[in-house]
């Protein structure tokens, strides 16, 4: 037990009784909960401010563009599963979506550019949560007009959740893609891309060694299905371990390739292509 | 010794200033002695309560040897670690030479500060250290909610000895053999089987009652069960539920679940449904059978998808 007894010098109690009082600071859950909410807010706000300016964004029930399904408490905060929903008609289409979640150490979770290539704006992935926290998707249309669906999600620890101990993944960057065919709603093909890599957030201390693991995740990705682009991202280390999206792709019969591009933030990039 | 006292004392000036009401060695009543049932002769376990967090879950308890005592497991907090080592001292003034933990999990380990002054070997598997010093943090928080008091850093106490494969304790006259297993419950499994009794603690490797909670792999645990059932012992002693059942038969029901888990995940996998698909459509045959279903399934579900979506 020798280790654990260097708590007693002075500074480490200095340090527990300093913790203590900070810890002691944090209000009672119930009214956490309520803080935290409002301090989202006060996020949402500032990036509001930063990516959209004095633009208008329809909500709640002034916009049928774009719908968010999360759920309400989620069962694993590492690993949040969400789909944005593209809810438009023929009338006008998904340009950009922006995903974001007020509480998260990175709000501006990711950057989506759809385009032609596309099918709909749809798209699932599994994401981290750190906080209890409003998940929000913010939709560009092409006719310029924002939209936004929100929800509050219960998760907390998804961006400090231990990561696996295994050092380096040999298969780090692999791709697995999946195509289903057309879907009768005229929404097309579903695709589903798999990517093996840690997403590493750099947020999970080890009490022991005192140390944080390099931040290590996918920061950019484009898809592109015929020659015409279905998507372009920026993402952060939000997107769970072994990313998963699924999205779709226009309706097509003809044979055509669908190209994943994707690079890291210590600039490795990984390429896949498959014929539709 | 000397720095322990020195320690105290400035939790108590800590506390003071602070106005808590900290209860460390030395300070305050004694605490009330866990209850524990003796299962073979020298053998005793304390039955955790069925609850989804909280500082007594969990089966934990102590062997006592001609010459000394061997602590497995010390329960979700400071105060229950205390009640048991009161219940240590109701049976026995042998010394603690051992605190055994058979992996990572809070509910198992939370209680090892109350054994400092006896100054034990704290023994764990191998990868027992990186996987609670990463997780610490999350778990003092967690606890701390529930407890709805301040969890100290220094209630994470980490073995001074590991376990690789095997390893062999003597308590004098009576020999336990520790087994570390393959990621299974979690990756730092470890078992304890008694010589002397025939008796084989296998802690979370065996949930009865209790719905299993998968924080490992799934294909993991199935594989070192299928192991450990050719084994013969005359009982075991599960990490949640009774505190003693007959080997291998009371695998069955937990057996049935996981193999459940795998094919229908795995045929939820096929036809391309999703991770909340999975969760809402899979398993949910065996909900009467378990406790706390509701507050686990979908999170063990959610952790086998992501295991089995790249077979």
């Amino acid at each position: 037990m020798a280790k654990q007894w260097s708590f007693g010098n002075l500074t480490g109690w200095a340090l527990t009784a300093l913790s203590l009082g900070v810890l002691l600071a944090v209000p009672v859950p119930a009214a956490a909960q309520m803080d935290r909410k409002e301090r989202g807010v006060e996020i949402w706000k500032g990036l509001r401010d930063k990516h959209f300016g004095d633009r208008p964004i329809r909500r709640g029930e002034d916009q049928d563009v774009v719908g968010l399904e999360a759920p309400d408490r989620a069962e694993d905060p590492a690993l949040v599963p969400i789909t944005i929903r593209d809810r438009t008609g023929e009338d006008r289409r998904i340009t950009r979506l922006w995903l974001v979640i007020d509480n998260n150490p990175r709000p501006m979770a990711a950057t989506f550019r759809i385009g032609p290539g596309a099918g709909s704006g749809t798209l699932s992935s599994r994401i981290r949560i750190n906080a209890y926290t409003y998940v929000r998707a913010v939709a560009e249309t092409d006719d310029g007009e924002l939209h936004m669906a929100k929800r509050f999600v219960k998760a907390s620890g998804g961006c400090a959740a231990p990561i696996s101990d295994q050092e380096e993944d040999p298969d780090l960057g692999k791709m697995r893609l999946r195509v289903q065919g057309p879907e009768s709603n005229g929404a097309g093909r579903r695709a589903h891309l798999m990517i093996k890599h840690p997403q590493v957030t750099g947020l999970q201390m080890n009490q022991v060694t005192r140390l944080y693991p390099e931040p290590h995740f996918i920061n950019w990705m484009e898809v592109s299905y015929g020659g015409e682009r279905v998507m372009e991202a920026d993402l952060t280390f939000t997107l769970s371990k072994n990313p998963s999206l699924r999205f779709y792709l226009q309706p097509d019969g003809k044979d055509r390739s669908l190209k994943i591009r994707v690079k890291d933030n210590q600039d490795n990039r990984f390429s896949t292509e498959k014929g539709i | 010794m000397g720095l322990w006292r020195q320690a105290t004392a400035r939790t108590g000036f800590t506390a003071l200033v602070l106005g808590l009401s900290l209860s460390g060695p030395g300070l305050g009543a004694d605490p009330a002695p866990l209850e524990v049932q003796e299962v073979a002769e020298g053998v005793y376990v304390h039955q955790g309560a069925h609850k989804d967090l909280g500082a007594d879950i969990a089966n934990i308890g102590f062997i006592i040897g001609n010459e000394a005592v061997a602590v497995i497991d010390t329960g979700g907090s400071l105060g229950t670690g205390k009640r048991l080592r009161a219940a240590v001292r109701e049976v026995t003034d042998r010394p603690i030479r051992y605190v055994i933990n058979t992996h990572m999990h809070p509910d198992h380990v939370l209680g090892n500060a109350a054994f400092r002054g006896d100054d034990p070997e704290v023994i764990g598997h191998a990868k027992l250290p990186q996987a609670l010093g990463s997780r610490a943090p999350t778990y003092r928080q967690k606890l701390g909610e529930v407890l709805d008091r301040t969890v100290p850093e220094d209630w994470i106490v980490l073995p001074d000895r590991t376990v690789e494969d095997s390893a062999e304790l003597d308590l004098g006259g009576r020999s336990l053999r520790l087994e570390a297993h393959p990621e299974a419950h979690t990756n730092n499994d470890l078992t304890v089987f008694d010589e002397a009794t025939g008796t084989w603690w296998l802690s979370d490797l065996l949930f009865l009652e209790r719905v299993p909670a998968l924080d490992g792999s799934l294909k993991g645990w199935l594989g070192v069960l299928d192991r450990l059932k050719e084994r013969k012992a005359e009982w075991v002693v599960p990490g949640h539920g009774p505190v003693r059942a007959d080997w291998p038969s009371a695998a069955r029901p937990q057996v049935a679940y996981l193999e459940t888990l795998l094919s229908g995940i795995r045929q939820a996998i096929d036809e391309g449904r999703t991770m909340r698909e999975a969760y809402e459509s899979v398993g949910w045959d065996h909900r009467q059978r378990w406790e706390l279903f509701d507050e686990y399934h979908r999170r063990n579900v959610s952790a086998a998808y992501a295991e089995l979506e790249w077979e």
